[in-house]
Parts: C-alpha cells; structure tokens; sequence
C-alpha cells in the first residue's frame, strides 16, 4: 500500500514538473549562456564556433527517450525528418555528432574535451560542466 | 584511358575496404555515411543513380546516370577539404523525336504540316570521370568562412542538393536548372549573419575563371558573381538571391533574382522556388524568362512520401509558356536508398503542345 502511495506520488510530481533537459559544455566555452535557436544550430553543424571555440556536439543514440525528446523540442523534428537532413549534410561533407552510449559518457566526455556540448537530465549534471541551458517541457 | 584506370582502381579500393576481414578497429564504415580508417581525417562515400523515363510521343531513355565518390573531412580545427569525382551517363539508351527546326526558318515559306521529324537512337558506354567539386574551407569563425575552388553554386533549395538520392523527384523543375550555371570555379564567404539571434545565413560567391570541370555543368561560363541570403523562423526558410552571369554559348550577360521558401509541419513540407532572369541591358521585355514551382511532400508512411508540384515557365525569347503538373512517389526502404515513380503532364500554352512523361529511378548513398 505504501509502495502504491509513493508511486503516486512520484507520478503527480513527474506530471506537474514535466521532462527537463540540460544543455552542459565543457568549462572553457567562453559564454555563460546560449539560446534555444544557437542549440539547435550547433546541433544541425550550422553553428560550428562560440566566439573562437570550435564546439562539439555529441549525441544520444537514436533510441534514447532523451534524444527522442530532444530532437522534438529543440531540433523540431522527428527521427525520420533528421535523417534525412543528415543524408544531404553527408553530400556537403558534414558528418552529424558524434553519439555516445549514455548521459554519464555524454557528461564524462564534455568534462574533458574542449568546445565539447552534450545534453542530460538534471541528475546527471555536476561540477565540471557548464551548464548553458536549462529546458523544461510542458 | 589513365584516367578511367585511376577511377577503376580507387572504386576496387574501396570496395575492398569494405570487405569484413578488415578489422573493425580499423575502419568504420556506416551504409550511407561512407567509411573511415582510424587516424585518417578524412571519410570515402559515394553515390550511385539509374533512371528511366518514357513521354506518350514514345521518346524513351534509360541511364545509368551517376556514379560518384565522395572524399571529403576536417584537415584541422579550421581547414576542410572535399572531393568529388563523378562519371555520367555511364550507360545510355535512348530514343528522341525532333522537328527539323532548321529547315523550318530556312524556309518560312514552308507550311507547317510539311515539317519533317526525325527519330534520333542512341546507345552508348560511357566512363569518363570528373572532377564534380573540389574545394578547401577555411573557417575564421561561424561569420566569415571561405571555400575556395569547384563547389555547387549555393543558391535556391533545389540546387544545393541536386543529387539523385536526395531530390525529392527524378525530373527537376526548370527553376533550379535554367536560371543559373549550377557549379562555381572561385571564391564563396559564407556563414551567420551576427545579429537576430543568428538567424540570418549568408553567402556571395565569384568566379573569373572556367570551371575545372566544365562538362557536367548546365550552363557554361567563366564569369559569375552572385549571392543569397537565407533567414530562419521557427519551421519556414526564407531566402533570396541575386546573381550575374556570361553565358558563354550565347556570348550574352544575364542577371537573374530569386526566392524560396520550404515551410516544414510535421508530416508535410512545402517548398517554392521563384527565379526571374533577364539579359543585361535589355531594353524589350522579349529577353526576359520567370519560373516558378510549389512542391509539397507529405509523409504518407514511414519512409513513404508522396509529391505533388505545380511548375510554371515562361521564356518570352523562345516562345514558351510551360505549366507542369507531377505527381510522384519517394520511397525510401533504408534511409540512403531512394525508388522514386513519377508522372508529369506538361503544357506549353504558346505552341499548344502537350507531353505526358512517366520517370522511375532508383539510387543510392553508399
């Protein structure tokens, strides 16, 4: 019963505080902040600087409800949609970000290589990362 | 002949690469991505195209169109390099009807039913590579970057990515074709604009040369100075462009301006192309050509996308008002495969003539 209570619990906070995501890069990118729109842009390879720092975007894989809730909110556009991007990215020698196998890589990698931007859940996030954005989904 | 063994050896090289004894550390190859060796900046792709295509006065012609490589990557934190090394028409079959123009305004006292036609079959192999784009970017920073060589001429949606796997459709409008030389031999600058939250993008390009490759271009010319700007909302593109040219073949300089726009929602894309070209100096309306086409693609299933487009040309010069109309099918049964099935009905109002067109292709990123 008191299982049953805390799920319930658990659910009703999960509701009103909806999914968040946290945009983090590495220490030495020099702003404290970036927009929804640069994000996506550095996530598309269209922004490739933030002033003289080349940057890194990495990746979940495909699969990930993350980068699924990532892709929808931020890139605003599905699985399918992006691929196809990426196929015409190819053509114009743009290779997409790199992908990691979890978010404890994603932070772990971010940490360490300059210019390196990844996205998490807040629980993920520490002290040797920036963090840039702050989404919270409705 | 050196050069066809060249091409030979580099395609055997590469297909050998793929072979599974290599180990995987090594190389890492993904379907439609190309390849990789480890320590190597740089990655090898590739593409490949056949068509069919059929017209109701039984004109036929079947292609193996493009077969193309790809070699491109990042030199270091501000240097990029690309390659491509295409070869056309590798295979060509074909049968066309034409009117005797010539002997037509010889003889303008001939009457019109008297007009002969000829029925013109070719066949024919083909393998003779060229250089399609090759260029080096620099990178100051996201606002100034320049890309110095042969690389596509950026201007409109259609252009950029007129490759066969990525077209939506086998048949082009004629807006993306006969506006403006669809490669550039020179310099392009070209990135984000430093205001409105960068959501301006920007390009101006020059040539004064001939291109490298001159043979697989639409127009040929060796003086070319254009630019386009592009502006991003939340799910429309809008862009606009200007441009001058010398068409060679014709001896003449020809300005032209366009806009596009490529509105995405969900399932759906819409996108335009409107180009206006006319001859510099040009005092009679006679010199002038507009175009325009409105496309949109839905997503009818996964990886299913059916295209309806609506096309409109008219040429003063030569006498043409062209509307088309198409409908076609993109299916796509792994990502970097493109089967396409398309019908266009096309009408030029001027000369009241019609033609019907049936076109398959099927390609592929490699």
């Amino acid at each position: 019963m008191l299982k049953k209570i805390i799920l319930y619990i658990f659910l009703i906070c999960s509701f009103s505080f909806g999914e968040e995501i946290v945009i983090i890069g590495n220490k030495n990118i020099p702003v404290d902040t970036l927009s929804y729109h640069q994000v996506k842009m550095i996530y598309l390879k269209k922004k490739l600087f933030i002033k003289d720092v080349r940057v890194i975007p990495v990746n979940l894989s495909p699969f990930n409800p993350l980068r699924k809730l990532f892709n929808k909110y931020v890139l605003k556009m599905d699985n399918e949609r992006l691929t196809l991007y990426w196929n015409r990215m190819y053509f114009k020698g743009i290779d997409p970000p790199v992908v990691l196998s979890s978010q404890k890589a994603v932070v772990k990698f971010v940490s360490k290589v300059k210019g390196a931007i990844g996205y998490v859940s807040p629980k993920y996030v520490n002290d040797n990362v920036k963090v840039l954005l702050w989404i919270k989904i409705k | 002949m050196c050069s066809r063994k060249k091409f030979l050896i580099l395609l055997i090289s590469i297909f050998i690469s793929f072979y599974p004894s290599f180990s995987e550390s090594l190389v890492d190859y993904q379907f439609g991505r190309g390849l990789k060796f480890k320590n190597c900046p740089l990655r090898f792709g590739g593409y490949f195209a056949v068509k069919y295509e059929k017209t109701n006065k039984d004109e036929y012609e079947f292609n193996v169109e493009d077969i193309a490589l790809l070699v491109y990557g990042d030199l270091t934190e501000n240097t990029r390099f690309f390659l491509e090394i295409g070869a056309k028409e590798l295979y060509l079959k074909k049968k066309e009807i034409e009117d005797d123009e010539d002997e037509k305004e010889d003889d303008e006292d001939e009457e019109d039913d008297e007009k002969e036609t000829y029925i013109k079959e070719e066949k024919e192999f083909n393998i003779n590579p060229k250089i399609e784009r090759l260029y080096f970017d620099y990178l100051f920073n996201d606002y100034l970057r320049i890309r110095i060589g042969q690389f596509i001429t950026p201007i409109g949606l259609w252009n950029p990515v007129h490759i066969p796997p990525l077209k939506w459709t086998l048949i082009d409008p004629v807006t993306a074709t006969k506006f403006f030389p669809r490669l550039t031999t020179g310099i392009k600058l070209f990135g984000l604009l430093p205001f409105q939250n960068e959501t301006w993008e920007y390009s101006l390009f020059v040539q004064k040369t001939k291109n490298i490759n001159e043979n697989h271009d639409n127009i040929k010319t060796d003086d070319f100075i254009g630019g386009e700007v592009k502006k991003y909302f939340d799910n429309l593109l809008v862009g606009f462009s200007l441009g001058q040219f010398e068409d060679k073949k014709i001896k003449r300089d020809i300005n032209f301006i366009g806009l596009s726009l490529d509105y995405t929602y969900s399932k759906l894309e819409i996108m335009s192309e409107y180009m206006y070209g006319k001859e510099k100096n040009a005092t009679l309306s006679k010199d002038i050509r507009t175009s325009y086409y409105l496309q949109g693609i839905y997503r009818v299933f996964h990886k299913n996308y059916l295209i309806l487009r609506k096309e409109y040309f008219k040429e003063v010069d030569n006498k043409n008002k062209i509307n088309a109309y198409l409908i076609g099918w993109n299916y796509r049964p792994l990502y970097p495969i493109s089967i396409k099935f398309e019908f266009q009905w096309k009408k030029d109002d001027v000369k009241n003539e019609s033609e019907r067109e049936i076109a398959t292709s099927f390609s592929i990123l490699f």
